[in-house]
């Protein structure tokens, strides 16, 4: 029977723990808070604990446990990084050196240290949203980085090189609260999800950056998304208590001949799947996709985890059923962070089978998968 | 989810947006009944003051004046409903009507002076649209304004002469006060302030930007005061017998309009009463379904006794920014470094149509709307002006940055708010197809109207200018007090107000 298993309680925050941010080798977590700071932990042996091995072992759940875990350790902790609550973390993907916050306090700033440094200092600031900033995404390339917030805007940075970072595009075109960015594991493409009901997907046209696709049949907030590893899919979850499995469909050009010079590249997304509302009991605020394993059947699309506002962390095998998707829940975790909120789930893409998820009871905690 | 205390409130945060935080529903009036009574909300969402006895009386919705938007650090774009109903074509046919009715009780006396001030971007717009040459388009307009009872029709671009004679001593004045020298504590860079959704985001977020904001009032404002003081004083009237109206490429110009900067306590009027949109102004010629082609050609007004404009229009060499860059980088080479380029040479320049030994000009990251243009000293080779032209809210983010950041060497900048500067004004006639590639064609077809339409002679070779200045400040021309006072403005910076709801949880 699939299960998952608690191997470590990361305890240290003063307030609700909103993301956790897995960096691209797999070996550090960053979490953010309420308490206005960010924080990196890592496993006192990170190659023996996700062998398994050292600290990587079944602890009871015990939702009042609020002592890190002997395997791990907090090794940051940036204090008073923002005037406000610390809404989303993110490392840099091709060193991993820097760390990316974004704040109600409306800005985002940039964390580095300089090798042998003792502390990691702010590089730059994003100012530009009006007031709460919601996420925070670095493309692929960590070339670009994307932001989003209450100002219904979506901001789109690029990096001079030089630790700051030019502004290349203000969107406006959501028409309420975006509460997340999520950039294509793959392609220049960048997601968004918003309070009004839709997701929309960004290209680059040439000059600006502009809406390629608005996906609708949520029927009420998008709280967040996850895309396939293999870029293939995007999952989307929801108020409206569905996840929804989308996947894009060749478009003919938009307008043809007509357009002129401006040809727009529009893409087209169905929904190929939906896990009906019966399941999740509550808004649902984070998924996660982990890839199929090294030789799996070609069908199998691999794991979704969920984060809920029914405090339940839940699992589902994915599996390709012709142009349909079929999504099967295969574990639910009641009261994974006692009786508070999950409010992001994180698969580790890097050791396969690990888990790491946040909640409002002000913790993060690492899970093992066992299907 | 359950709410456990005062902590949980902290998500109500996630549901308020921009335009819900500015609530001002019901004036409460006192009803002198003393306690007692409370409000009960309707189910259409109205306010009814209920008495101890059960009566029921609706209560007014108070309303937003334009003001209380400009005074509140809050939302900019929800300030937009409040401007289109605050001033529109309406307005000015509702003055119109009063006219005519009170010519029609003879008291004619009682009627006041209706002056229409139009855009050069407007008329590139509505000679785009109606497929009309530009002289023609401005004569038809004041054709059939003039034939609906307003009495004179003048020509922005006149006014945008005099801003640009004053902007370009503006810079040099500056320049020489900081020795060339750029940065915090200095008078230089100078941001251009024709652009009132420019200055609008400046004041309400970036304060510290303000003092580089040049003073010279936008040709709008400028010819605001013309019309309002020396018109006024010409034609013998009070400044409030005169409704000025100004047909503009955008609704930030309303914003504008309405800042007290520009309002006389002493004849409670403002230089310029209402900001009619090219599209408003398109909509209400097809409203009272007049076809601009088949109108009459009538003349534009003349400020001064003198030599009008050869067809009544006025241009200046740039793009649809209105050339301040330009004229400025003109005038200053002249006057600094006693280099001869014209503004014309600068404008083609800028567009790539040529090249100029003295002018370097680079589009920055390959962004058409972030052009540098940099004079270089002829005997060193070396920049001696660094101009730059920022258009569009992206990269006016990353001028905002490198301001505060102090990386910025310019000396001058042009800002606009829009992709594309005032061609693509949100108050322009817009395409009837909403798609993007269809608006960029559009944009860039008035663009090239407009600048076809232009220019003529250099600003200060105006000869009905150097009357105005003449008649208008004296001897001193614009070395006057008068002229200082007339003819520039101030900035306010906007401190945040605590979000009342954002405290204390």
């Amino acid at each position: 029977m699939a299960r998952l298993v608690l191997n470590a309680v990361l305890a240290g925050h003063e307030g609700r723990v909103w993301q956790a941010s897995w960096d691209t080798a797999g070996d550090r977590l960053a979490t953010c808070s309420g308490d206005r700071s960010a924080r990196i932990w890592t496993p006192l042996a990170p190659a023996l604990f996700f062998a398994g091995a050292q600290g990587a072992e079944a602890m009871e759940l015990d939702a009042g446990e609020q002592q890190t875990s002997g395997s791990w350790q907090c090794v940051e902790t940036i204090d008073n990084a923002h005037k406000r609550t610390v809404r989303s973390v993110a490392f840099e993907p091709t060193q991993g050196r820097a760390l990316a916050t974004a704040s109600f306090d409306g800005t985002t700033a940039i964390w580095e240290k300089e090798p042998g440094g003792d502390a990691y200092e702010c590089m730059a600031t994003l100012e530009g949203h009006e007031n709460e900033a919601k996420s925070v995404a670095w493309s692929p390339s960590g070339q670009l980085l994307a932001t989003c917030g209450r100002d219904k805007s979506v901001w789109i940075w690029e990096s001079n090189g030089e630790g700051d970072f030019d502004c290349i595009s203000v969107l406006m075109e959501h028409l309420q609260d975006v509460k997340m960015v999520l950039w294509h594991p793959t392609d220049e493409l960048l997601a968004s999800f918003s309070y009004d009901n839709t997701i929309r997907i960004w290209k680059d046209d040439g000059d600006d950056w502009c809406t390629a696709a608005t996906l609708t049949g949520h029927m009420s907030t998008v709280w967040g998304g996850a895309f396939s590893p293999d870029g293939r899919y995007l999952a989307s979850v929801s108020d409206d208590r569905t996840v929804r499995i989308w996947t894009q469909r060749a478009a003919a050009a938009a307008g043809g001949a007509d357009a002129g010079f401006y040809v727009q590249p529009t893409l087209a997304y169905e929904c190929v799947a939906t896990v009906p509302d019966s399941v999740h009991t509550r808004a649902i605020y984070s998924v996660s996709w982990c890839g199929p394993a090294a030789g799996a059947p070609a069908d199998d699309l691999g794991l979704l985890a969920t984060g809920c506002s029914d405090n339940a962390v839940r699992i589902f095998r994915v599996a390709a059923a012709g142009a349909r998707v079929g999504v099967e829940l295969v574990h639910t975790l009641e009261n994974a962070h006692g009786l508070s909120d999950v409010n992001c789930v994180q698969w580790n893409q890097a050791h396969p089978g690990w888990l790491a998820t946040c909640g409002d009871d002000g913790t993060a905690r690492i899970w093992r998968f066992e299907p | 989810m359950s709410f456990s205390g005062g902590l949980r409130l902290t998500d109500l945060n996630d549901y308020i947006t921009p335009g819900q935080e500015c609530i001002k529903p019901a004036q409460v009036p006192k009803t002198g009944q003393g306690g007692g009574s409370h409000i009960k909300v309707g189910q259409a969402g109205e306010y009814y003051e209920v008495t101890k006895d059960g009566e029921e009386t609706k209560l007014e919705t108070a309303s937003i004046t334009l003001n209380d938007c400009l005074a509140c650090s809050g939302c900019v774009t929800s300030a937009e409903t409040v401007l289109i109903t605050m001033q529109s074509h309406h307005e000015l046919l509702a003055v119109l009507d009063e006219n005519r009715r009170l010519r029609e009780a003879a008291e004619g006396d009682r009627a006041r002076r209706v002056v229409v001030t139009v855009a050069p971007q407007s008329l590139a717009s509505l000679a785009h649209k109606h497929q009309l040459p530009v002289p023609s388009v401005a004569q038809r307009l004041a054709g059939t304004l003039k034939a609906m009872g307003v009495d004179y029709v003048l020509d922005s671009a006149f006014s945008r002469d005099l801003t640009l004679v004053e902007s370009a001593r503006e810079f040099v004045e500056r320049h020489r006060e900081s020795e060339g020298r750029t940065g915090a504590g200095q008078s230089l860079p100078m941001l251009a302030s024709w652009c009132p959704g420019w200055v609008c985001y400046a004041e309400k977020t970036h304060a510290e930007v303000l003092p580089w904001m040049s003073t010279t009032r936008s040709p709008q404002q400028a010819m605001g005061v013309v019309v309002k003081d020396y018109m006024a004083r010409r034609l013998g009237v009070a400044p409030d017998r005169i409704y000025h109206v100004a047909i503009m490429m955008c609704y930030d110009k309303k914003l504008e309009a309405s800042r007290s900067d520009f309002y006389s306590d002493l004849y409670k009027t403002r230089d310029v009463d209402c900001v009619v949109t090219t599209g408003e102004v398109d909509r209400m010629l097809a409203e009272k379904q007049i076809a601009l082609a088949d109108a009459p050609e009538t003349a534009l007004d003349s400020l001064t006794a003198g030599a009008a404009a050869q067809d009544g229009l006025y241009a200046s060499a740039g793009t649809s920014a209105g050339g301040g860059l330009e004229y400025i980088l003109s005038y200053a080479a002249r006057a600094l470094h006693g280099v001869s380029v014209s503004p014309e040479e600068v404008a083609a320049a800028g567009r790539g149509e040529a090249t100029h030994p003295l002018l370097q000009v680079t589009a920055v990251r390959n962004q058409a709307d972030h052009r540098e243009i940099t004079l270089l000293d002829p005997a060193t080779g070396q920049p001696a002006l660094r101009f730059a032209a920022v258009y569009g809210f992206r990269h006016l983010q990353n001028l905002v940055r490198k301001l505060k950041s102090g990386r910025m060497g310019y000396h001058y900048v042009e800002v606009a708010a829009c992709p594309s500067a005032c061609a693509n004004g949100g108050g322009q006639v817009q395409p009837a197809d909403p798609s993007s590639a269809a608006k960029k064609e559009w944009v860039a077809a008035t663009e090239r109207i407009y600048v076809a339409a232009g220019p003529r002679a250099l600003p200060e070779d105006n000869p009905a200018l150097h009357e105005l200045i003449r008649d208008w400040f004296g001897e001193a021309g614009l070395d006057s007090d008068a002229a200082r006072q007339a003819l520039h403005t101030q900035f306010h910076g906007v401190t945040a107000k605590a979000n009342p709801l954002g405290v204390s949880w």
